[in-house]
């Protein structure tokens, strides 16, 4: 019976293993760390192109705070550019930030059980989507210390 | 037998009279009335000479009763359309070149969100620029668009006007000829 279980429980092991890499569930999590991996710019009178997010200025490192609503880029970057978030909400295991600044309207949507983001910034004849994935930042005074 | 003969030639001797009638145009010379589009009959038997004179006299003080010449009216009818179509020759142009003001405006700094596809140093300045032309162009056309509009409802109404003016003239000339006795239509 013993052996059983040891087998058993091996077995499960193996096919947990098989399955894609789970992403980060950010269930609960009220700071998250997203990083950019691609970005799309559309004009009106233009295809859409793949741009890196250094051409659009898109940071690379975002960090979103979900209880003073504010997204910001990290202290390393050394840009300090922060947005408010005008409309959040979080329901049916998805995060959803909305707002406006300088003539660009936001929607990002973040997916809480995979982590995975993506959003759009739009102005005047301008579109510009953003896929990412984000992650829970650890609660300040929970390292090892 | 003796009458058909008779019948005979005397279709032969019309038909030299009919085509030779054919054969010459018209060539009356074009009354004053006929030129202001308004039909005169002599209703009195008045002849040719004599309706000539009439018609002057009619036009002299239709003229000074309406203010009105009919063929300076034809004159200024002519100017106003050539300046309507410079205008809207002008203001179709003004749609033309004006994205580039557009693609001029647009900075914005300090912000996470308002400075994506707003870098001066990356793509998004050419971004920003054909979003500035797009704009620009857009706004261009609506301007355009509204001007040549206005252009054409501005020479509707100064058509509408001379078409009122000479129509008045002709009112005034009419009268005057009936009571020369003359039938009048136009």
């Amino acid at each position: 019976m013993r052996r059983f279980v040891v087998w058993s429980l091996a077995f499960a092991s193996s096919l947990a293993s098989a399955r894609p890499a789970p992403a980060d569930d950010l269930t609960g999590a009220d700071r998250l760390l997203c990083v950019t991996i691609e970005v799309t710019a559309c004009t009106e009178d233009h295809s859409c192109h793949a741009e890196s997010p250094e051409e659009l200025n898109v940071p690379r490192f975002m960090e979103v705070d979900l209880v003073s609503q504010v997204l910001a880029t990290t202290e390393a970057s050394g840009e300090n550019r922060q947005t408010r978030v005008e409309h959040l909400r979080r329901d049916d295991g998805l995060i959803v930030l909305q707002g406006m600044e300088q003539a660009r309207a936001f929607s990002i949507m973040i997916a809480e059980t995979s982590g995975n983001l993506t959003a759009a910034v739009t102005r005047e004849d301008l579109g510009v989507v953003v896929f990412g994935a984000c992650t829970p930042v650890p609660a300040a005074g929970g390292s090892e210390d | 037998m003796t009458h058909t003969a008779t019948i005979v030639s005397t279709m032969l001797l019309a038909i030299p009279v009919v085509a030779g009638a054919q054969s010459q145009p018209q060539s009356a010379p074009k009354t004053l009335a006929a030129a202001i589009g308004v039909y005169v009959f002599p209703g009195d038997g008045q002849p040719p000479d004599q309706q000539s004179i009439d018609e002057a006299e009619c036009y002299t003080w239709a003229v000074g009763n309406t203010g009105v010449d009919p063929f300076e009216l034809q004159k200024v009818a002519q100017q106003q359309a050539q300046q309507a179509e410079a205008a809207k020759k002008e203001a179709a142009a003004a749609g033309k070149g004006s994205g580039a003001k557009g693609a001029v405006a647009g900075a914005a700094a300090g912000a996470l969100i308002g400075e994506i596809a707003d870098n001066d140093a990356g793509r998004g300045a050419a971004y920003g620029a054909a979003a500035g032309l797009v704009a620009g162009r857009r706004r261009g056309r609506q301007a355009s668009a509204q001007a040549q509009q206005q252009v054409e409802q501005e020479a509707q109404r100064a058509q509408g006007a001379t078409a009122e003016q000479a129509e008045g003239f002709k009112k005034a000339f009419s009268v005057c000829l009936e009571a020369k006795k003359y039938v009048v239509k136009f």
